[in-house]
């Protein structure tokens, strides 16, 4: 009969060759020459020393035996040393969670991927966590940009995909902060230019090649200034400055990862549609037309009922029940005149009112017309008092 | 042809037409912009409104100028107005500044004077230029023969055959030819045949030439104009200096020659060729120095102007001006990394624009509000889950420039009716000062007085006519004149852009759809 040590030393061994884990059945296929009674006693013993660990296979009866990822480290302890658990007073599923939100390290466990690992429930699984953190084991980070809880041990420092990084503040973006980070670097390149222009004022194409600096200098640049609390790193660089080439205040060169300012001098001037208010007036793309909109009011024609609704700036990813029931709306009010049968009938009204508008209403409504739409503009869509 | 219209261009060009040839010709022109009609279409669709003769004249106006044209079919003659032909009208001051400072004054006095009339044979156009220039004839000549060789004027083509419906026209061997014998015609009376007696006009002797007609040639000079927006381009690149514009000016004039009209990239163009064209204008640099030149504006381009890029480019600017002005700097920064990268969720733009999440949502719904970028969601599941659907930010060039060719049209119109409705009324104001200022040139011109009374009666005329108020008004009335006009010019220099680069566009696809259809062919055989 081989002593229980030493089984426990093959069975260790084979599962050391295997740190993901070991089926069931492979494990018996590797230890044939052991019993079966032994070797499930040697498992439990393992087991309750939390030496090794059981994970349950989804969706078959199947579960695979490992190292818990602890004890690889310690490579030459013995068990018993091993047997001394990170935690005391613990209870084993608070000591499993524990053990997984080891593993988890840097970025931190969310709760569904917990409750998968442990296959505990959810409310227990509550009261483990809600316990470790009120023993400031554990703490709860929320994610920037999803709306995860991610939990993790309280002495790791959260990753960078975690909160975001530098530029994140409470998971929101400091817009500020990476505006004056952005002004100042550029700034910086701007100056590089001028040196780089004036020490070659001949040769234009020395000049632009003087001109480009390397994302490294500028990181250290920026880190011997300390301008920020922590050291930036050259990522986050790139990433400000990327945005300032989208801003038109840098161009990049993509071989070598290098910028170059853009002279602001010579901008071209605004489009032509800037020096007109159709381009800013709420009416011009759907109703303006000079003097469609008389025939369609039924209101008389001395007075100009110029209604807008005000559109809300909504998701439109959202069903259109708004615009629908404000269209019915629109519809209600156009409602008064008197109702006709046939469309040739209408047809006719609508030519005959058209014509019986008199001339100086017309020359009123279009002289008045930039006085209205700047009201309009000034209430941004709301009702104008004329 | 109908395909590419709008309501918005239609609407624009019945106003051009009204403002240039009157209300009847509007009501003509409408229904010409929109339709391809027989005549007999016409006089049924207008009969309440003008007479058949009314309408003839109409219609012989608007082909004399150009603007309309015809086609014969089974049903008949067919006519229409193409939109291009009208808004033509609007780029004329852009065109006469591109004459005048290539060619000079008298050169830009003829190109007038051509536009104006239509057609005009050669020795009419000349006499009526050196009537009004009060220069030579020579100089007269000479311009209008330069002109021709750069094919700014062409010759209508000649009536061979008039007897069928529609004229047969004799094929243009040499559209660009100056006639041999010009301004031949004089006043000695021709000695008419009896039976002719009767008429009581009596005939001069004509010019040999009086049946060569000339206009101008469009499509030449809407090279110029682009040309001259892509120098305006390559002008904001700050290594450039004047001699170097003015380089860059010679080489697209050289790639004009080599290439066709509406190529989109030109032929490589040698050195040779540039100084050469260089040392015939008198731009005065050495060979080394064009070289040097040369190499700034494109080192590795070999000679080929990319015509559609630039335009790319000048639309994307337009554009991106527009937003500026319109929404703020980061819709602008949004908009570009659009342009750049293709399609991007939110999360996405979020990262690489360093915005906010909540920014970035209010910006995108503003930019799609006003159909700047467009959104294709993908879903991802069988079911249409909208929890599991994916929503894709990306910019559609082609659309958002079709969005600013209508903005642009309606915006054009508004300015030219508003302009028209101010002038009308100030009539009775500016009937005044017409009135006033005639009174006063005839005292001016009346020798009977002296200088002092001529004087005081001048003051009391004035004081008569107009007062302080009148005059503001009449002031703050023409500068509102002027800044109207200048609006409309500029907006017609937008409305070119986006219409060349839509245009480019198109042939662009055609291309490549022609090649792949030759590609399915050669593997199929």
């Amino acid at each position: 009969m081989a002593n229980e040590a030493e089984i426990i030393d093959q069975i260790m061994l084979i599962l050391k060759q295997r740190p993901d884990g070991i089926s069931r059945d492979e494990l018996q296929l590797h230890t044939e020459h052991i019993d079966q009674n032994m070797r499930m006693n040697v498992i439990n013993r393992l087991l309750n020393t939390n030496v090794i660990e059981l994970l349950h296979e989804k969706g078959t009866t199947n579960f695979v035996i490992r190292i818990k990822k602890q004890t690889t480290k310690i490579e030459n302890a013995t068990l018993e040393e091993q047997q001394t658990t990170k935690i005391e007073n613990a209870t084993l599923e608070e000591q499993q969670v524990y053990s997984h939100l080891e593993e988890a390290n840097k970025n931190g466990i969310w709760i569904r991927d917990l409750r998968e690992k442990t296959g505990l429930s959810e409310a227990l699984l509550k009261k483990v966590l809600k316990n470790l953190e009120q023993r400031k084991l554990v703490k709860s980070v929320k994610a920037a940009g999803t709306m995860r809880k991610t939990y993790m041990l309280y002495e790791i420092e959260a990753d960078d995909k975690v909160t975001g990084g530098k530029f994140y503040e409470d998971q929101q973006l400091d817009t500020k902060f990476v505006q004056d980070l952005m002004n100042y670097c550029v700034g910086m390149i701007v100056n590089h230019r001028r040196l780089a222009e004036s020490q070659n004022p001949n040769d234009i194409f020395l000049a632009k090649e003087a001109s480009y600096i390397s994302i490294e200098r500028i990181t250290q640049f920026i880190n011997s200034k300390g301008i920020c609390k922590v050291p930036i790193t050259e990522s986050d660089v790139e990433r400000i400055l990327d945005v300032a080439v989208l801003d038109e205040r840098l161009e990049k060169r993509s071989d070598e990862d290098s910028y170059r300012a853009i002279n602001v001098t010579k901008k071209p001037p605004p489009t032509a549609l800037a020096k007109v208010p159709c381009l800013q007036c709420p009416v011009a793309i759907p109703v303006c037309a000079p003097l469609l909109l008389v025939a369609i009011l039924p209101s008389p024609p001395t007075t100009l009922t110029l209604r807008i609704h005000a559109r809300q700036r909504t998701d439109p990813r959202q069903s259109n029940e708004k615009d629908t029931r404000s269209r019915s709306r629109r519809n209600n009010r156009l409602a008064e005149p008197p109702q006709h049968r046939r469309f040739g009938e209408l047809k006719e009204a609508i030519v005959k009112a058209w014509q019986e508008v008199d001339q100086e209403t017309i020359d009123n409504l279009v002289l008045s017309m930039d006085a209205r739409i700047f009201q309009v503009i000034n209430r941004n869509g709301g009702p104008t008092d004329y | 042809m109908f395909r590419d219209m709008t309501t918005v261009e239609v609407d624009l060009c019945v106003a051009i037409i009204q403002e240039y040839f009157g209300h009847d010709a509007a009501l003509v022109g409408k229904i010409l912009l929109t339709n391809m009609l027989t005549f007999h279409g016409l006089i049924m669709d207008l009969k309440s409104k003008l007479s058949v003769k009314q309408i003839r004249r109409i219609m012989a106006i608007f082909e004399h100028h150009n603007i309309l044209i015809y086609t014969a079919s089974e049903r008949g003659v067919r006519y229409t107005i193409p939109i291009e032909n009208v808004l033509r009208i609007l780029r004329i001051p852009r065109s006469m500044v591109i004459v005048k400072l290539m060619y000079g004054k008298v050169a830009e006095a003829i190109f007038e004077e051509i536009f104006s009339q239509g057609k005009i044979s050669c020795s009419d156009c000349i006499r009526h230029v050196v009537e009004r220039l009060q220069c030579e004839i020579n100089e007269a000549k000479a311009k209008f023969v330069r002109l021709t060789e750069s094919q700014l004027l062409i010759k209508c083509p000649e009536i061979e055959n008039a007897e069928y419906d529609c004229p047969v026209f004799a094929p243009l061997v040499d559209p660009f030819m100056m006639p041999s014998q010009i301004l031949d015609g004089s006043d000695e009376i021709v000695p008419m045949e009896e039976n002719l007696r009767k008429r009581k006009a009596t005939i001069y002797k004509p010019d040999s030439d009086a049946n060569t007609l000339w206009s101008i040639n469009w499509p030449r000079v809407e090279r110029f104009l682009r040309d001259e927006l892509i120098v305006g381009l390559i002008s904001q690149n700050e290594l450039l200096d004047e001699t170097s514009v003015n380089l860059a000016r010679a080489v697209l004039k050289v790639g004009e020659i080599k290439a066709d009209l509406i190529a989109s990239q030109s032929n490589p163009i040698a050195v040779q060729e540039v100084s050469k064209y260089a040392r015939e204008h008198e731009i005065k640099l050495s060979r080394d120095e064009i070289e040097q030149k040369l190499s700034i504006l494109g080192k590795e381009s070999s000679g080929i102007i990319h015509y559609d890029l630039a335009f790319d480019c000048i639309c994307r600017q337009n554009i991106e001006s527009a937003i500026r002005e319109k929404l703020d700097d980061r819709s602008v920064r949004i908009f570009r990394l659009l342009c750049t990268k293709g399609y991007l969720e939110e999360e996405q733009m979020e990262k690489l624009a360093m915005l906010s999440s909540k920014e970035v949502k209010e910006i995108c719904y503003v930019l799609l509000d006003h159909n700047f970028i467009t959104i294709r969601p993908i879903h991802r599941t069988n079911d249409f889950n909208p929890v599991r659907c994916l929503y894709l930010y990306s910019v559609q060039l082609q659309q958002v420039a079709k969005s600013l060719v209508c903005l642009s049209s309606k915006a054009l119109r508004n300015v030219i009716i508003r302009r028209q409705a101010e002038a009308k009324h100030n009539e009775t104001l500016t009937d005044r000062q017409l009135k006033m200022e005639s009174v006063i040139s005839n005292i001016k011109k009346d020798t009977n007085m002296d200088e002092e009374t001529k004087n005081t009666q001048i003051a009391d005329v004035k004081e008569m006519y107009l007062t302080e108020s009148d005059i503001v008004k009449l002031d703050k009335l023409k500068r509102a004149q002027t800044a109207l006009h200048k609006a409309a010019l500029e907006l017609e220099q937008s409305l070119f852009i986006f219409q060349q680069y839509l245009l480019f566009k198109k042939s662009s696809t055609l291309q490549i759809a022609d090649k792949k259809k030759s590609r399915k062919k050669t593997e199929i055989v």
